[in-house]
């Protein structure tokens, strides 16, 4: 982007002047001399790079059936498995969760998903519905205290995605 | 023709292609590693108990005591963080028919550690029912773990557990 030249000043001063039309004159001149066609043709190349990212996102949650299939570790419950920073990536497989998983969840209400493992299933024999206790391994009790108040258990439903592996960030490895 | 920064550029541009190559086989050839681990769990002693329980009012309460006698250094190869390790406990009961409980867990991150003797484990757990009663089900004490690799995707095992044995009635007081 050029910069524009040093303006002189009354008292023959060489100023910078910092006013955003005359720092974009390049850029939007340019613009002006495209037609309206060649502009839209821009726009469209913008988009068209945008909604391919967005889709590849997309498609990768679809396969993997999973709705948000790479998260981050926001704590450090799971050490040594897991270190704040780490990417993990998810899959959701079609099996019933089984105990000693990692999982990764919300608990129903609240935004910010937890990984820790299951260490307890029950399953119910007529509907199939599980009841899953989880706890991290870095911690000493489970995960009730961090569940909704009166809630003992959570369900398949709550349940984002079980890990498939993990991409380690070397930078709080030396901490 | 070609500049210190292009030719830094096709540098490093080649190492990470070559890096992930790298990384990629060393995935896709670890679980193809042979391993050999081996297992023993005897129960030496259950008690069940009734204890009131948060919301589920008095709840019976397994006190395990077994021996645990496992080499899985097989399963450690170059490719091996850590190994997450639990003892876990599966039975079935009318209402449910899946109730998977881990009693134990141990997490070894070397070689030497994963030859595991302990007499007089307890569980470190509660070990409680959803039904609030074990009814004297049998239920299985196996060995289970997830071994956590530093390249590639994280996978689990489990011995086959031929230890049945059934929940005694319940006593009084804890012996």
């Amino acid at each position: 982007m050029a910069v524009p030249p040093p303006l002189p000043n009354a008292k023959n001063e060489k100023v910078r002047d910092f006013s955003s039309v005359k720092m974009f004159e390049d850029e939007i001149r340019f613009l002006r001399k495209m037609s309206k066609r060649q502009l839209a043709q821009q726009v469209l190349n913008f988009l068209m790079i945008v909604s391919s990212a967005l889709m590849v996102w997309k498609g990768l949650a679809l396969y993997t059936n999973s709705e948000s299939p790479i998260v981050v570790v926001l704590s450090g419950s799971m050490e040594p498995a897991f270190y704040r920073g780490d990417l993990l990536f998810l899959g959701m497989p079609d099996e019933p969760v089984r105990v000693g998983d990692i999982c990764v969840f919300k608990i129903s209400g609240r935004d910010v998903p937890i990984v820790h493992r299951v260490i307890k299933l029950h399953d119910e024999r007529k509907t199939g519905k599980q009841y899953i206790l989880t706890k991290g391994d870095n911690n000493q009790v489970d995960d009730r205290g961090l569940y909704n108040p009166g809630q003992h258990w959570i369900h398949k439903e709550d349940i984002i995605g079980k890990i498939l592996t993990v991409c380690r960030n070397d930078n709080d490895y030396y901490e | 023709m070609y500049n210190l920064l292009q030719r830094a550029n096709a540098i490093f541009a080649f190492a990470m292609t070559v890096t992930f190559g790298v990384l990629g086989a060393i995935a896709i050839v670890t679980p193809f590693l042979p391993s050999s681990p081996s297992a023993e769990i005897t129960v030496k002693d259950i008690q069940v108990i009734s204890y009131d329980y948060m919301s589920q009012g008095e709840s019976e309460f397994a006190f395990i005591k077994l021996n645990l006698d496992a080499d899985l250094t097989s399963l450690f190869n170059w490719n091996t963080k850590q190994l997450f390790v639990s003892v876990l406990a599966e039975y079935e009961t009318n209402s449910h028919d899946i109730n998977q409980v881990i009693l134990w867990d141990s997490i070894i991150q070397s070689k030497e550690e994963a030859l595991i003797k302990v007499s007089d484990l307890h569980n470190e757990y509660n070990f409680v029912d959803i039904t609030t009663s074990f009814r004297q089900v049998n239920a299985s004490y196996s060995l289970y773990w997830d071994v956590m690799p530093y390249v590639g995707v994280l996978t689990s095992g489990q011995t086959k557990s031929n230890h049945v044995i059934k929940f005694p009635p319940r006593s009084n007081e804890y012996r």
